[in-house]
């Protein structure tokens, strides 16, 4: 029998071209659809190939929602266990169920809040703990107080734009900082704009 | 961005891609019934309905909006029918008809299946369908192919004179891609009825006939299909993959990522039904094995083997059922491992992946989806769960599809059935009458006029005591607040008749109609016990109307609450055990409101016994 793999990575990718995937993991309502489109769009912009796979309905209402985004020399939607270069997050237990995504070495970006789901007498891991599990199991992890500077600017909705905004600091995407806003500006209503691209900037210092 | 000009490369989730699709066929009419994945079809073209002159209509259930799309077709246009997998169900019974009457227009329906079940209650494979009707079944791999087949779709279904099923899953629906934009035509054409009863009068003489003409109809789409532009043969090797749908999207990035792309002869498949015969023939000429890979049930792999017994070749055949799981989603790890083992390849399994995330599921809380912040249905779940406390009674409750759903979760464990669009009726109604004590159904308002109508004039037919809370919150809700015939407005936004559930309800023959205001938990909960003893004392059905507009569509219109103020919370936690309101959070034992969630619509003060959650003033 012929072995493809033989080094460590499963999914070292025997073809030519780039293959990438991200996961977007939070809580139905924080925004992850919209900053899914916003980075697929700048991708498709920059001349990509591009598969966005999204969840609706049911799973969003407050539950647990997490979007691929796969990007180069890509076909299908859905990716498989340890795919993922990076995983944003805009919530930490939201993070940490889909760190099983993420291929070794795996970059996590994750907002440092705690949302504990709405079950009566429900029992969530500390802060420390899952911390803890996420660098046990990653390669870099940085949290950014999303939550905290959305909440210093306007309306707690804008988190997803700061962590956007961290996320072009750390140039994980092929895209540069100006890309990312000008995807911005074309996703977001206008009269949210202004707000939109202070949260982008605070986002982008945090890093 | 949908007008968008030939050319411009967009990124467009695949149900905009397919609504992208019929303005550019020229598609005149287009209705459905939300569901998803398929509801942003209806959605996206109804905004730009007026401007393009396109007819959309956001129909009561799936059967009138394919009944809506044959007619237009029976006048000469070309239509869109769209539904998620079960509302073909609903649909179904238009829809075998239309396989023996065929069309004039040219009429595609899409049947948006979800397997998986992110959001629906089975994962039938309506592929199915167009083997029992006769219909072809149309499948595009990425939302590229979804618009471009769907247009394709329109001058095969008037040159053939045959509906096309064209059948989506939830990641070509749900999956945003580029999508280069093609000619938008124009095709004017006035609605004309011709009569043509041998066609359109399914009496048996006529149907005998039809019949035949559609075993013949499908037997040359056969080899109608071998030179469709969507269905090709790929790669070179003795070891085959036919790739239905997006299977292919699967194979082809599993092939790639395990350097094999070129190396297996690939057939793939935009056709599900029929198999194109000659391309197909071509393809097992040089392959020695089958993989097929498909999303949902192994129907193509079934279709495949009793082509292979009919021609007399032995080839072996694997795919869902074998080298691929039946349930679920594919995922490319399963596809990746299916091809490899085809070819007889080694692939390391991600085990350390896999056992992170049993390791992480036992650490990691699930988090279900809740209602909303001032959603009016968790003050009714209250409400009713109230009056069973109080007239001391656990009374067995029927459950409906739609956001209410949730109520199955705690704490309130209301809906101990649910089973399809309208069922609450039907079956409360049958399980009262064969115990001979009430039963609460629970049904929203869409829902209600969708399928909730019938049962509910059967249940004062066979006279059974039912309490039926009609759950109003103006809007198709769980689908993204489609309008419906109790909203006052149309798809495309134009004002409309208000029909009342209420009146409907007496014109049914209902005695005991009340309407409420869930916000009002006091006068709620009264009335629910009143409907409960009149239907155990009369053997008579009655209906509560809780009604109360959709937390977010009033949060958007303006209509936020203040929060209320916590003032000496003794941390009883009465009100997060039995409302388990999200915006009710603890810290250090004690309630606090969040005011970033919360709606302000004040029933957790009516809660709180001892008034330490107070109306702000």
């Amino acid at each position: 029998m012929q072995c493809l793999h033989t080094n460590m990575s499963v999914w070292s990718y025997k073809g030519e071209k780039m293959m990438e995937t991200i996961v977007i993991s939070g809580v139905g309502g924080q925004g992850i659809l919209t900053m899914a489109k916003i980075i697929g769009y700048a991708l498709v912009k920059k001349g990509l190939r591009v598969r966005v796979a999204e969840v609706h309905g049911m799973a969003q209402r407050g539950g647990s929602v997490v979007t691929y985004i796969r990007y180069g020399d890509v076909d299908c939607p859905r990716p498989s266990h340890g795919m993922a270069k990076a995983l944003i997050s805009l919530e930490l237990l939201e993070c940490t169920r889909y760190l099983y995504l993420l291929k070794r070495g795996g970059i996590v970006i994750s907002n440092d809040w705690i949302y504990p789901p709405n079950v009566p007498g429900v029992s969530v891991p500390s802060k420390e703990e899952i911390v803890k599990l996420i660098e046990e199991n990653t390669g870099k992890l940085y949290l950014i107080p999303a939550n905290k500077i959305a909440d210093s600017l306007g309306p707690r909705l804008i988190a997803n734009t700061v962590i956007l905004g961290s996320v072009a600091k750390l140039g994980i995407l092929p895209l540069s900082k100006e890309e990312l806003l000008e995807s911005l500006k074309k996703n977001i209503k206008h009269k949210y704009l202004e707000v939109n691209f202070r949260a982008f900037d605070e986002g982008y210092k945090a890093v | 961005m949908i007008l968008g000009s030939p050319g411009e490369r967009a990124l467009l989730l695949g149900n905009e891609a397919i609504a992208r699709g019929a303005i550019e066929a020229g598609v005149h009419v287009a209705a459905g019934y939300p569901g998803t994945p398929s509801t942003e079809i209806i959605d996206t073209l109804a905004k730009v309905a007026d401007r393009i002159g396109m007819i959309v209509d956001w129909c009561v259930n799936e059967k009138v909006a394919l009944e809506t799309a044959y007619a237009a077709s029976m006048c000469g246009l070309r239509a869109l029918a769209t539904m998620k997998h079960v509302g073909l169900n609903v649909a179904a019974d238009v829809f075998m008809s239309i396989g023996y009457s065929g069309v004039r227009g040219g009429l595609v329906v899409v049947s948006a299946d979800d397997p998986g079940c992110h959001s629906s209650q089975n994962e039938q494979d309506n592929r199915y369908y167009s083997l029992m009707s006769y219909i072809p079944c149309f499948e595009p791999y990425c939302p590229q192919e979804a618009k471009d087949l769907l247009t394709t779709a329109y001058d095969f279904s008037e040159k053939y004179e045959t509906a096309v099923l064209f059948r989506a899953t939830t990641r070509i629906c749900h999956t945003r891609g580029d999508v280069v934009l093609g000619e938008i035509r124009r095709i004017e054409r006035k609605a004309e009825f011709t009569y043509n009863p041998s066609r359109w009068v399914l009496l048996p003489v006529n149907s005998r006939k039809l019949r035949v003409k559609m075993l013949e109809r499908i037997t040359k789409l056969e080899d109608v299909l071998s030179s469709f532009e969507f269905n090709r043969l790929e790669g070179e090797g003795k070891v085959g993959i036919i790739a239905s749908g997006i299977g292919y999207a699967y194979t082809r990035d599993a092939l790639k990522a395990l350097g094999l792309w070129g190396k297996v002869r690939v057939l793939k498949l935009a056709s599900s039904n029929p198999l194109p015969a000659k391309l197909f023939r071509k393809f097992i000429e040089s392959v020695e094995k089958i993989l097929v890979v498909e999303e949902g049930d192994p129907f193509v792999l079934r279709r495949v083997k009793e082509k292979l017994f009919d021609l007399g070749v032995q080839i072996p055949v694997h795919g869902k059922g074998d080298y691929l799981p039946v349930a679920g989603e594919l995922d490319l790890f399963s596809v990746m491992r299916a091809v490899a083992r085809l070819v007889g390849v080694e692939v390391k399994e991600p085990s350390e992946s896999i056992s992170l995330e049993e390791k992480l599921s036992g650490k990691i809380p699930t988090r279900p989806p809740t209602m909303c912040p001032g959603c009016p249905h968790r003050a009714t779940f209250y409400a009713i769960k109230q009056a069973m406390k109080e007239l001391g009674e656990r009374i067995p409750c029927t459950g409906d599809i739609g956001c209410y759903t949730l109520g199955f979760n705690p704490p309130f464990q209301l809906q101990d059935t649910s089973t399809c669009m309208g069922a609450s009726i039907g079956e409360g109604a049958a399980i009262a009458r064969f115990t001979g004590k009430p039963v609460v159904a629970t049904i929203g308002d869409s829902t209600f006029y969708h399928a909730g109508v019938p049962g509910l004039i059967n249940a004062v037919y066979i006279q059974a005591p039912l309490v039926a809370v009609v759950m109003d919150n103006g809007v198709t809700a769980m689908t993204g607040h489609q309008p419906h015939p109790g909203t006052g407005m149309t798809a495309t936004g134009k004002r409309s008749k208000v029909i009342k559930i209420e009146d409907i309800s007496r014109a049914c023959g209902v005695e005991f109609v009340r309407v409420v205001d869930p916000y009002n938990l006091k006068e709620t909960i009264q009335v629910i016990k009143d409907a409960l003893e009149y239907a155990k004392r009369e053997r008579k059905p009655a209906v509560v109307v809780a009604r109360r507009l959709c937390a977010l569509v009033a949060a958007r219109k303006g209509l936020r609450g203040k929060p209320p103020v916590v003032e000496d919370c003794r941390g009883c936690m009465v009100c997060v055990n039995t409302f388990a309101c999200p915006a009710l959070i603890v810290e250090d034992g004690k309630v606090k409101i969040d005011e970033g969630l919360c709606f302000g619509c004040n029933v957790c003060t009516q809660i709180c016994p001892f008034g330490a959650i107070r109306v702000r003033k």
